[in-house]
């Protein structure tokens, strides 16, 4: 029960984290750094920029599940502060392509579904079906909101097959989670291999949405 | 060079659209935000705001978990408009009610 407590506690500053971004200011400056860097890129060099921040976003989230499901406060403080810096960075790329305020306006609807898992990983915690339940609803519904924005960004990215792979995103993430909250280690770190790797089906159309549409920021290599 | 020119590009590097004397101004809902985010128009004037998102959208006055009684589109897709005329002076905000991170405001002068 204590652990649960702890749990609970710490899954509340980390949607406060997720919502507010308090603790999560990009100390490292790492964020203007990447926006700097994606001027100029060639578009083999966005594209590894953006399956790197996909990727370490899913890595980063399954850390802060599997120490929040485990009561480890500070560990989890630390690792949703390490994924906010990086949904910062995420952000950062989207406003160097499309505007600062298009980054600004990207940041909150991208932590809406760490928020969102978040709910989840309270539902695992508490044994909260209703809670777990209604978090997947939650993130199916915010797969369309994420599909129209990059369909907006990028119109070439037709909004249902953006939200389709949201979607499996979202699914390969509870997987991570479910296999945590079943202390099932070894299918844990296959699904989240599976889960990281997923971010490329992402991260890839992304970019070459992108070179296409800014040829002249985005060189062929 | 002249005053109002002077006048209009400050406005305009600080965010906010001069008030217009046109009947008609448009707002685009475009990429999760509404534009210009900061709007000055003389009472009287409509405003209409279009979305361009593949998404469902409002215009609702007030604040998220505050809304006001003044003015709320509903939702609409993606091509629709919604027309509001502003009768009276003051600062107007709105949100959108799926998206409350979506925030402007109306200035509506003399």
């Amino acid at each position: 029960m204590k652990t649960f407590k702890s749990t609970l506690a710490a899954l509340a500053l980390g949607t406060a984290i997720a919502v507010t971004g308090i603790t999560g200011t990009d100390v490292t400056g790492t964020s203007s750094a990447i926006a700097a860097e994606m001027h100029g890129k060639a578009a083999n060099d966005l594209r590894v920029a953006l399956n790197q921040l996909l990727a370490e976003h899913a890595t980063l989230a399954a850390a802060a599940t599997q120490a929040a499901l485990r009561g480890r406060k500070s560990e989890f403080e630390s690792a949703a502060a390490a994924l906010d810096m990086n949904s910062q960075d995420i952000a950062g790329a989207i406003g160097s392509v499309y505007g600062k305020d298009a980054g600004d306006a990207f940041l909150p609807l991208w932590r809406k579904h760490i928020g969102f898992v978040v709910d989840y990983t309270t539902g695992k915690a508490t044994g909260s079906k209703k809670k777990q339940d209604k978090a997947v609803q939650d993130l199916l519904q915010y797969a369309n909101d994420f599909g129209a924005f990059l369909n907006s960004a990028a119109p070439t990215l037709p909004k249902e097959a953006v939200a389709e792979l949201v979607k499996t995103h979202i699914v390969s993430l509870k997987e991570v989670v479910d296999a945590q909250a079943a202390r099932d280690y070894k299918l844990a770190f296959v699904k989240l291999r599976e889960a990281s790797h997923h971010m490329q089906m992402i991260a890839d159309p992304l970019a070459d949405a992108i070179a296409a549409q800014f040829p002249d920021k985005f060189a062929a290599n | 060079m002249p005053t109002r020119f002077v006048l209009a590009a400050s406005l305009t590097l600080a965010g906010l659209c001069p008030a217009t004397a046109a009947d008609t101004i448009s707002v685009d809902i475009k990429l999760f935000q509404f534009k210009p985010k900061e709007l000055e128009v003389k009472k009287g004037a409509t405003v209409t705001w279009t979305n361009g998102d593949a998404i469902e959208h409002s215009v609702t006055a007030g604040k998220p978990g505050k809304p006001a009684e003044m003015f709320d589109s509903g939702f609409f897709s993606k091509g629709g408009s919604y027309a509001h005329t502003f009768d009276s002076a003051g600062n107007f905000t709105y949100f959108c009610k799926r998206h409350p991170n979506m925030q402007a405001t109306v200035k509506v002068v003399e």
